[in-house]
């Protein structure tokens, strides 16, 4: 009967030889390593130049206002009521435009990403249409519906409207075809393969298109506003370049910057509650 | 229930893929697919399934499925088809949406089947949390709710690693044997075929033909037996002799999306 050896511990070899060596690391690198102090100390450093460059006189005022003077002029955008006179004004175009657009895009995208007649005829015209720049329609929407609102709020829904459709389209198309056979395979209706399996798998492209959109929408709002508004950012910039207010206009500037974050920050909080699953 | 398989023929375009398959599979009988890759073995599971239609031919179902049976033939997926967003017990209970069951009913058919597969415990983790073995019991477990007559496994285990795989075959057979429920399993691996089949239809190079059929003549229980581990070697050898040259040439094909 044979009988296996028993093994115990391995023991290493004498450290006596001269050709032995010990091998060198060769990997690590090519990842990115969060660094929140770096980001942090950079901004207050840029931030720090540029107050010490206005103050020792390197630069004139007129041409690139100094910090201080942007916070006391959106100091007194705030106290004056000014501040919410033009966010108002702007937030209700961008959202009345954002969500026209978004809703028509996000519906003829599902239409075109599961019925291919909608794609055959829908997708030559979006590809046609979308790199248009779409405040080079807003003279010609002025002339259909008028100089008030709505051909404003038109601008933003059509620059909404196609990278919605694009995104969604992508969306649906990417949905793996296994997790619909499976659906299948159980007999589950058109309906519920659409909501259950289709929608949600595709939520995360939709999302990244809303990201997209949602910048989309704050370019044209402000473009649409230099064109003909009493009231806006856009107008409010508008009015300051014209009167060489350039601490004025760095305030609408800082604004746009912190509408964009809020708004960035507003999709990655959707974003973590329902794709938690990722 | 029985599967009555009369597959005249199956093309994709020009591609034929499958040629005069013809198999019976009885109730409570688990019938192996063996053959070299690209010869057809999952479109033929798929037009089995009703996912695929056979371009000549048909399927057919003869008997009465299982009391409370709510999808005679149903899948097992290689890759699992788990819905990443819903949690286990929220993808076992998908295919239970659909029908008008009274939520007792439904919740019992799913703690039930969560029960039989070990995943009790998991019932609320996301597929993102578990091991490929549990997210595979998770497809089983989403397979038994509907209480099938059939199951259609397309290389069930084939993605999961060794060890996983040995323990997983185990618990399936004892879940197939002790639930009568008739399988058909497509699978590259003769192991699992001559552990779990009752006979096993081997399949020629593409266009998959039926090659031959052989049966396994030791009840599944008494197969990991000192005394069957010859013969089961012996049927081992002479299903690779049945397709080695032709796996051979299949390697070197060029693959026909």
């Amino acid at each position: 009967m044979s009988e296996i050896a028993a093994s115990g511990p391995s023991v290493l070899p004498s450290s006596g030889s001269p050709q032995r060596r010990e091998v060198e690391f060769r990997g690590g690198g090519f990842m990115a390593v969060p660094q929140p102090l770096y980001s942090w100390v950079a901004f207050a450093g840029i931030i720090a130049l540029w107050q010490v460059s206005i103050s020792a006189g390197w630069i004139d005022p007129v041409f690139l206002p100094s910090p201080a003077s942007i916070c006391i002029a959106l100091w007194q955008l705030v106290v004056s009521g000014d501040l919410w006179i033009h966010m108002s004004a702007s937030l209700s175009r961008i959202g009345t435009g954002w969500f026209i657009g978004t809703g028509l895009g996000l519906a003829i995208g599902v239409a075109m990403g599961l019925n291919s007649s909608a794609r055959a005829v829908g997708m030559p015209l979006v590809s046609a249409i979308y790199p248009v720049p779409k405040i080079a329609l807003l003279p010609l929407l002025i002339l259909w519906l008028g100089i008030g609102e709505t051909p404003k709020v038109v601008t933003i829904a059509s620059g909404v409207f196609f990278p919605t459709i694009i995104a969604t389209l992508a969306g649906v198309d990417a949905v793996p075809r296994n997790l619909i056979r499976m659906a299948q395979s159980f007999n589950m209706p058109t309906s519920g393969i659409i909501w259950k399996i289709m929608m949600p798998s595709a939520l995360p492209g939709i999302l990244s298109g809303f990201r997209i959109s949602v910048s989309t929408a704050l370019i044209l709002v402000v473009a649409a506003e230099m064109i003909g508004a009493q009231y806006g950012i856009g107008a409010f910039l508008l009015t300051a370049g014209n009167l060489m207010q350039s601490d004025d206009l760095m305030a609408g500037v800082v604004i746009l910057s912190i509408l964009g974050l809020s708004i960035g920050a507003a999709i990655t909080v959707f974003e973590r509650i329902f794709l938690r699953w990722r | 229930m029985d599967v009555i398989i009369d597959v005249k023929r199956h093309s994709y375009d020009e591609l034929l893929v499958l040629e005069d398959i013809k198999v019976h599979v009885r109730e409570g009988e688990i019938v192996a697919v063996i053959g070299p890759s690209g010869c057809g073995k999952s479109t033929l599971l798929g037009i089995v399934g009703g996912i695929l239609k056979a371009s000549e031919g048909s399927v057919f179902l003869d008997g009465k499925p299982p009391a409370d049976c709510l999808n005679p033939l149903t899948f097992i997926f290689q890759d699992f088809a788990l819905l990443p967003w819903r949690t286990v017990a929220q993808n076992v209970g998908l295919p239970l949406e659909h029908h008008r069951l009274p939520s007792g009913q439904r919740n019992a058919r799913i703690a039930d089947a969560l029960a039989r597969t070990g995943l009790t415990d998991f019932a609320g983790a996301l597929p993102k949390q578990l091991s490929g073995g549990m997210k595979q019991r998770v497809g089983i477990a989403r397979a038994l709710v509907v209480k099938p007559a059939v199951l259609l496994m397309d290389e069930p285990l084939s993605a999961l690693d060794a060890q996983t795989r040995d323990l997983l075959m185990e618990d399936f057979l004892d879940l197939l044997l002790r639930e009568r429920i008739a399988g058909i399993y497509v699978t590259h691996n003769f192991q699992e075929a001559l552990r779990l089949a009752d006979r096993v239809v081997v399949l020629s190079r593409r266009p998959g033909r039926i090659k031959e059929v052989v049966s396994i003549p030791i009840p599944q229980r008494e197969r990991t037996d000192k005394a069957a581990v010859i013969t089961l070697a012996d049927l081992g050898n002479k299903l690779w002799s049945l397709i080695r040259d032709e796996a051979s040439v299949a390697d070197r094909e060029v693959i026909h999306e």
